[in-house]
């Protein structure tokens, strides 16, 4: 097997925990911030994208110490699936990918780390600043973001879901 | 299906461009001759979209597809039109020496015989 092989499925069993942790607040547990639901949505997204970055020439270690791995990545993991699918028209998905590209970015800025250049300061984790001065706490702040009423939020957890298993497939030749 | 390593690149090239209108080129990236002949090595595509962001060369890695006729791993590198610039002219290297091949056509252009 090949030495970032191991790490591919490593981030994509996390990744499917992180979704699947998300999916149990949000079932049965309806009175927790936001925060506590979005922080999952983040980290899986972000270890799904450092899955698809494992390969060749690519150092484990250098991926594991950046948040700022969805925006570019995510869009392109959508783009190959819908190219891949067969059932539907192509141009059917093209709003889909403009859609996720939005979405991915917003993502990636729920990450503290990742502030736009101090643009974006709110995330999912920590307190932070605001415009007015006063202390922000992620667990009191709205953050407007439902993935359900998002465009084309459905089909992201669902190309979420996919390439979880599909990088966790055993047989996966790319996992060899 | 023609299986081979050329044929499988424009048809996920093509496959891309159906997908995705911001993308407005797509060359295909080689490594040396004897790693590309090897059924293991990726085909890989270097896309230029107008929508991404300049965020330096990030090889994306994905298994093949055989339902779909991509008989081999694929990696995809997604590049502003500045970057690709770059690359051209040297100052934005390529990883794994890696080097720009053939530009591939868009689906009309290849229906049409061009390339």
């Amino acid at each position: 097997m090949e030495p970032y092989a191991d790490w591919r499925i490593a981030y994509a069993k996390q990744a499917k925990v992180d979704l699947q942790t998300r999916d149990e607040l949000l079932q049965h547990s309806p009175g927790i911030p936001d925060c506590q639901q979005l922080h999952f949505l983040q980290m899986a997204c972000e270890k799904i994208c450092k899955a698809y970055l494992c390969g060749q020439g690519t150092d484990p270690n250098t991926l594991q110490s950046s948040h700022a791995y969805i925006a570019g990545p995510l869009p392109i993991i959508a783009r190959q699936q819908f190219a891949l699918q067969s059932g539907h028209s192509q141009k059917d998905r093209t709003w889909m990918i403009g859609a996720i590209r939005k979405l991915s970015r917003k993502i990636e800025l729920l990450a503290p780390a990742v502030k736009a250049g101090g643009a974006v300061p709110a995330n999912c984790e920590y307190p932070w600043i605001g415009p007015d001065g006063s202390v922000k706490v992620p667990a009191e702040f709205n953050f407007q973001f439902d993935l359900l009423h998002e465009e084309a939020g459905r089909h992201l957890l669902k190309v979420l879901y996919t390439a979880a298993d599909d990088l966790m497939q055993p047989d996966s030749p790319i996992t060899r | 299906m023609d299986s081979s390593k050329d044929a499988v690149v424009l048809r996920l090239a093509q496959a891309h461009f159906s997908v995705e209108p911001g993308i407005t080129q797509i060359v295909q990236l080689l490594a040396d001759a004897e790693r590309e002949s090897d059924p293991k090595e990726p085909v890989k595509l270097l896309e230029v979209n107008e929508n991404t962001t300049a965020d330096g060369i990030r090889p994306v890695f994905f298994g093949p597809h055989s339902a779909s006729g991509i008989y081999y791993p694929s990696v995809i590198v997604e590049v502003t039109a500045e970057e690709f610039e770059a690359i051209r002219h040297g100052s934005l290297k390529l990883p794994n020496n890696w080097s720009l091949g053939q530009e591939l056509p868009r689906p009309e252009m290849a229906a049409a015989g061009g390339k």
